[in-house]
């Protein structure tokens, strides 16, 4: 009986003591984190979740209406020195291990990112799947995020950036990032992120109309007409949307499209959407996505086609004679074309001319990347690792490696697989 | 009657004798059966008087109303006297086989009563002589009766045994859907004839053991000669021996004496109350036992993974026998683990619970006044006593009660805030699980273990819940029950034997004993075959 | 009375216990991403040896009893010696180092030294409770562990980049197999068995569980290396102190299902745990053997009580990682040729007294 009341006050002495954890409704979740460059230092914007309306408190209705996240903005030296002060302000401790997203703004970025990529080693509690996305101004991104349609800010950020069927963002992630600056294998490149600007004179006919019927959605994104058209066959008629410059609703202002180009740790350049397709095409992450192209024989008839690329792209690498030869391969499936036009009679010439449109518009991507910006995007020094036998041989032709000297070919192989559900004769 | 309280409570009366008793020290014991040691041995004596005399003191007849005591004059003036039990004995039994058939006995010479009565005309079929006083008594206690000749020094006995018993029922705690349907009851014939209908050979032994120095209770142990290993049998003979009590009433207490350790971890003795059970315990090499007056029997030696083990293994065909297990095991797990991983991972690893599900877990606790921990004590405590009273109620009650106990109280709890959804949730998952623990006493040690596995979660999380089952299992590890370690069967199935942890062999593939028991005789037949089978195919 | 099942499972759970805290580290910081090449040559000179081993080493008794037998009682006081040199910095690197993992990876907001005050607790109730009971508990509970190690790297297939595995031959020939023969440090816990092989019916429980468990453990430290050396690109992969903790984070099955880590470090930590209680209860052994004590389980008490204090030396985590580095380079050393030199001492000792 001794034993069993020694036994019975063990437990009650632990939990006496302050070893307890943490309720979960005593932290506050980060759901954002965004790094603006400030005066000293930088301004870190926190966002995190409001959990009460989100699922609507312990009665048992579903929130809607209402902000669901907060931010805070913090001027400070590194994010865990901004934690630290934001814990002060907020009456709840903050949790990093459910952040999603890491926004930085273009001017940190352009200084080099090697102080984050120190945290997110070091640190346990930010995930290596957080994405980090490039902005024009981060704290603006991050206030204008209002999802409509979803209830849960996380699977917003789930659904804009790792969500399967786009392709205008690369699917890099804080681990790739971490991974391109130490090992020098090659250059990463991360999604743009941006807000877009509505036309002055559209948000005051929208007040006026808005006591009456309904409300006139369709704004004149001011950005919208300074998009690029893309020139060429290629994706052509369509714009080449930077973020910020696509034409959205009016309560969710906040967009993702584009890449960011890095040199090391260095941000250098950015591009629009269609680039980011091209580098997803290059790289092999290429899903389900609608491309547009023109047929040589009727240059108005824009054609749809539904592509998908399930092999990955081979790269032949001539070392001395420094060229490189890409065979990237298609499988394409008709959507869309006028009806005078007879597709199926005349399938291999849409293939080919098709073929010989993407070949221009992917050598041109990579005449710039590794021509005029030096970025080794592709990874091709990671690809040459295999020519060598130690690693110290390696790191001396890595040294004299130069993006410059190297000539391309992109040989794309289009098969038209399928003409929809129709086939007219 | 407003008088008589007014008398009562102004007015002096003197106390009555109801009012006045105490319990005082007795002290003066004539004679105590307990102090038997002293007094001489008794033994039968050729006096009709004498006899008639010492069974009536030892008796207390007069006072002791159940007693008969028939005198009978047999011819020749012979006289002679009955003595039984009445509600014991089966009174027809009496009167026609013995009384009668002594009234009718013929004329005795001196020195043939012995053989004219017991051999040549007493037709009764079990009978016995005895000389001394205590076996006497001992046998009348249980149902006997006894006769005494004048002339004669010994007693007759005879086993005229019948009272009102339980008949045969279906199980209570032990249902299976296939498979024999009977259950033990609490005469000790029935029961070793319920074994013996089925395994049908005369190596089967029934050992007489008798424990309780007052109760005398009476017993069997079971083995079959030349299977059981003789070590064994002789171990526990030698336990069941030297137990020093003097009352044991059920087999329970039994279970208890002769454990390895009955300290609260584990129980290490299987008791069962289907016969089918313990026969095909004791073809496997096992020692069954058997009291009278108990329901159950236990099987011993046993092993871990045979508390997790149902009869109804036996009669399924092995995927689904395996497929049922594996759910046992999952609920066996769910009730002891489940509480204690939702406190550790809410308190200490939010980073593995999907980000969504978070949200609904802080918003719903948020209206909640009491830390997990407590909460999860209130709720579980609360199940408990739920659990206790509808043992207690009267059936038509007992199903309503687990209505209001689930439904209202729960949904009304979550509605006044004290607790959270979830944590309701957690609850009756924990309460489903622990009801499909197989054995009784398991799912006790579950429920006991389940409340120190709380505290380690709540002190140290994942860690204190790995650092408790890590104990947990060695302590079990270093358990012996009769010598056979706890942990015996591996996971794994052994080629060609009955023993089996979780996964079992087809029945054309048990040949060979468990081989932890040291059997004897290391086979249970040869190549078992289904001989329609080979006249076809050529077997594997 | 140990099965050689149960003898094979114990050793299988000490090597590859070994490659979940910090070795691989150390191993990549040898060989560079190569070091999957020094592990299976390590494997296969591990086999060699033992089977050098197996061919000296000829009686039934532990290896202490064994020194007694050809040199007296000096001979077993220092035999006893190394071997409780060799133990002891297996199990203090042990119990310096794991509470630092767990605070690091499971309970970020406990002190440490609570952490390592109950994993030395549980230690001793473990030795306490027997060497036979510990047998029994790894011959359950190790093929479960099994079968969530292949199904950890089954999910991380995905993740595996071909490349990353180039230049082939790492940091060099030289640094592989010449300065990478101190990979056999990974093996040094067969010391266990020569300790354990008192509590075996026969010798060829010894030699056959040695063989094996040498041949599954070496295979599970190359799975591990590999997908290391597959996930992580080279230089990167130097710079984490637990790399099999940074695999576990990078496995992503869909949205929900990619948050396991904390559920694969509970099951190594009940792995952890009974390799400790092992090691515990034979350091007991030796020290109780060598020295003639009578055997009682306050001694395990105390032996703990002296590993804690030598453990508490290194005054940060980094100290205590160098230690570890400095430990594999000469471990090994001992542990392969002590048995060879007891074994053919015996043999000669038995053959002069047959002869003479």
């Amino acid at each position: 009986m001794k034993k069993a009341k020694c036994l019975l006050l063990i437990p009650l002495i632990f939990t006496l003591s302050s070893c307890v954890g943490e309720e979960p409704n005593d932290i506050a979740y980060v759901t954002a984190l965004g790094i603006d460059k400030a005066e000293s230092g930088y301004l870190y914007t926190i966002q995190f979740a409001k959990p009460n309306k989100i699922s609507g408190g312990s009665s048992e209705e579903g929130g809607s209406g209402g902000d669901i996240v907060e931010n805070i903005s913090i001027e400070a030296p590194t994010i865990y020195s901004a934690i630290n002060n934001a814990n002060s302000i907020v009456s709840k401790n903050f949790s990093m291990s459910h952040a999603k997203i890491i926004v930085v703004s273009e001017e940190t970025a352009k200084e080099g990112l090697n102080g984050i990529n120190d945290t997110l080693s070091r640190n346990d509690e930010i995930r290596p799947g957080v994405y980090i996305a490039i902005a024009e101004n981060a704290g603006e991104y991050l206030e204008e995020v209002k999802p409509v349609i979803e209830v849960n800010p996380s699977k917003y950020y789930q659904l804009t950036y790792e969500n399967n069927n786009e392709s205008s963002i690369p699917k890099n992630t804080a681990l790739d990032f971490y991974f391109a600056c130490i090992s020098g294998d090659e250059d990463c490149v991360l999604p743009l992120a941006g807000v877009a600007e509505a036309d002055e004179k559209s948000e005051t006919t929208n007040e006026k109309s808005g006591s009456g019927g309904e409300e006139d959605k369709s704004i004149t994104n001011k950005s919208q007409q300074e998009a690029e058209k893309n020139e060429g066959g290629f994706e052509s008629g369509t714009n080449n949307k930077l973020a910020g410059q696509a034409g959205v609703t009016i309560t969710n202002k906040s967009e993702a499209m584009g890449i960011a180009i890095f040199k090391e740790d260095k941000y250098i350049e950015k591009m629009g959407s269609t680039e980011a397709e091209i580098y997803n095409m290059l790289v092999g992450k290429f899903r389900d996505d609608y491309l547009t192209f023109y047929a040589d024989s009727t240059p108005e008839i824009p054609i749809t086609v539904k592509t998908e690329e399930r092999v990955k792209p081979k790269y032949k690498i001539n070392k001395e004679k420094k060229e490189i030869d890409i065979y990237i391969r298609l499988i394409c499936e008709l959507q869309s074309v006028s009806e005078k036009y007879r597709a199926e009679r005349s399938i291999e010439q849409i293939e080919e001319s098709i073929s010989q449109m993407t070949d221009e518009r992917l050598e041109n991507f990579v005449k710039t990347l590794y021509g005029e910006l030096g970025a080794d995007v592709l990874g091709i020094k990671g690809k040459l690792k295999s020519r060598f036998l130690t690693i110290d041989e390696y790191e001396e032709y890595c040294k004299s490696f130069k993006p410059e000297e190297w000539k391309f070919n992109i040989h794309t192989e289009i098969k038209m697989l399928r003409t929809g559900m129709t086939y007219y004769n | 009657m407003i008088k008589d309280m007014l008398k009562k409570i102004f007015i002096y009366s003197p106390k009555n004798e109801a009012e006045r008793f105490e319990v005082n020290e007795y002290n003066d014991i004539e004679y105590d059966i307990r102090e038997e040691k002293g007094i001489k041995k008794a033994y039968v004596s050729d006096s009709f008087d004498y006899n008639y005399s010492y069974m009536k003191k030892r008796y207390r007849v007069p006072d002791n109303n159940d007693i008969v005591m028939r005198s009978i004059i047999m011819k020749g003036n012979r006289r002679a006297f009955v003595i039984f039990i009445e509600g014991m004995v089966t009174t027809s039994y009496v009167d026609d086989n013995i009384i009668k058939s002594l009234m009718e006995l013929p004329y005795i010479k001196k020195g043939e009563e012995e053989t004219k009565i017991s051999e040549r005309f007493t037709t009764h079929a079990q009978m016995r002589n005895a000389n001394d006083f205590d076996v006497i008594a001992d046998d009348i206690n249980f149902g006997s009766c006894a006769l005494f000749v004048e002339g004669v020094n010994e007693a007759f006995l005879f086993d005229v045994r019948g009272w009102e018993h339980r008949s045969i029922n279906k199980p209570d705690n032990e249902q299976s859907i296939y498979g024999p349907q009977e259950a033990f009851a609490e005469m000790l014939r029935t029961n070793t004839a319920l074994v013996r209908k089925i395994v049908k050979t005369e190596k089967l032994v029934a050992l007489a053991i008798t424990v309780g120095k007052v109760s005398k209770t009476r017993g069997v142990l079971l083995y079959i000669d030349g299977v059981a290993n003789k070590k064994l049998v002789n171990e526990v003979k030698r336990r069941i021996d030297n137990i020093s009590v003097d009352y044991i009433i059920g087999i329970e207490e039994l279970q208890m004496f002769i454990s390895d350790r009955s300290s609260i971890v584990t129980p290490q003795i299987i008791s069962t109350e289907r016969p089918d059970r313990a026969a095909r315990a004791l073809t496997e090499g096992r020692c069954v036992a058997i009291l009278n007056g108990s329901p159950r029997s236990l099987i011993l030696p046993s092993n871990a993974f045979e508390l997790m083990h149902v009869a109804s293994d036996e009669y399924l065909s092995v995927p689904f026998a395996v497929m049922s297990r594996l759910i046992r095991m999952l609920g066996m797990f769910l009730s002891l683990l489940l509480p204690a991983l939702y406190l550790a991972i809410t308190q200490f690893h939010q980073e593995i619970i999907p980000t969504y599900l978070l949200y609904s877990i802080s918003a719903a606790r948020e209206n909640v006044p009491f830390p997990s921990l407590i909460e999860l004590l209130l709720m579980d405590i609360s199940f408990e006593l739920i659990r206790e009273a509808g043992i207690r109620m009267p059936s038509p009650i007992g199903s309503t009660l687990g209505i209001v106990g689930g439904l209202i109280l729960g949904q009304a709890a979550v509605s006044a805030k004290i607790v959270s959804p979830i944590m309701i949730i957690v609850i009756a998952i924990t309460g489903i699980g622990s009801f499909s623990t197989a054995d009784y006493t398991l799912g006790w040690t579950y429920r006991v273990l389940r409340l120190a596995f709380i505290f380690l979660a709540a002190f140290m999380g994942f860690y204190g819940i790995a650092v408790g089952i890590v104990v947990y299992s060695l302590y079990i590890g270093s358990v012996k029950s009769f010598g056979v370690p706890f942990l015996s069967p591996s996971l794994h199935v052994k080629n060609r034997s009955v023993e089996s942890a979780v996964m079992m062999n087809s029945v054309w593939q048990r040949e060979k004993r468990p081989e932890y028991l040291k059997t004897e005789d290391k086979l249970t037949e040869p190549v078992i075959s289904s001989r329609w089978y080979l006249k076809n195919k050529r077997r594997k | 009375m140990l099965t050689q099942k149960q003898l094979t499972t114990v050793l299988v759970n000490a090597i590859a216990v070994k490659m979940l805290l910090t070795y691989p580290r150390v191993l990549i910081l040898m060989c560079g991403n190569a070091a999957w090449i020094n592990v299976l040559y390590c494997t296969g000179l591990a086999v060699l040896l033992f089977g050098a081993i197996r061919l000296a080493y000829n009686t039934d008794k532990n290896i202490i009893d064994a020194a007694a037998e050809a040199g007296g009682t000096w001979l077993r006081i220092t035999v006893g010696v190394i071997l409780f040199i060799i133990m002891s910095a297996n199990v203090v690197s042990l119990i310096r180092v794991f509470p630092e993992i767990i605070r690091l990876v499971l309970l970020q907001n406990t002190r440490e030294d609570l952490i390592g005050v109950i994993f030395i607790a549980a230690l001793i109730i473990g030795a306490v409770c027997g060497i036979e009971s510990i047998g029994r508990v790894h011959e359950i509970f190790i093929p479960i562990a099994g079968i969530v190690f292949v199904v950890f790297l089954l999910l991380l297939i995905p993740k595996y980049n071909i490349e990353l595995i180039f230049p082939i031959m790492g940091k060099g020939t030289s640094d592989i197999f010449i300065q990478g023969i101190s990979g056999l440090s990974v093996f040094s816990d067969i010391m266990l068995l020569n300790m354990l092989i008192s509590h075996t019916n026969s010798i060829d429980n010894y030699k056959r569980a040695g063989t094996k468990s040498i041949l599954i453990g070496g295979i599970c430290a190359f799975f591990i290396i590999a997908a290391y050396a597959l996930s992580y690109a080279y230089p990167g992969s130097e710079n984490f102190l637990i790399p099999i903790y940074q695999l576990e984070r990078m496995i992503y099955l869909s949205n929900f299902f990619s948050r396991f880590e904390a559920i694969f470090q509970f099951i190594w930590t009940i792995s952890i745990l009974l390799y400790g209680s092992v090691y515990l209860a034979v350091i007991t052994e030796v020290w109780e053997t060598s020295f003639k004590i009578k055997p009682a389980k306050i001694n395990i008490i105390s032996i703990a009580i002296v590993l804690t204090a030598i453990s508490a030396f290194p005054d940060s985590l980094s100290i205590a990682t160098e230690w570890e580095i400095f430990i594999t380079k000469w471990i090994y050393i001992p542990v392969f040729l002590l048995p060879i030199a007891v074994g053919l001492l015996c043999n000669i000792k038995r053959k002069k007294k047959d002869g003479g």
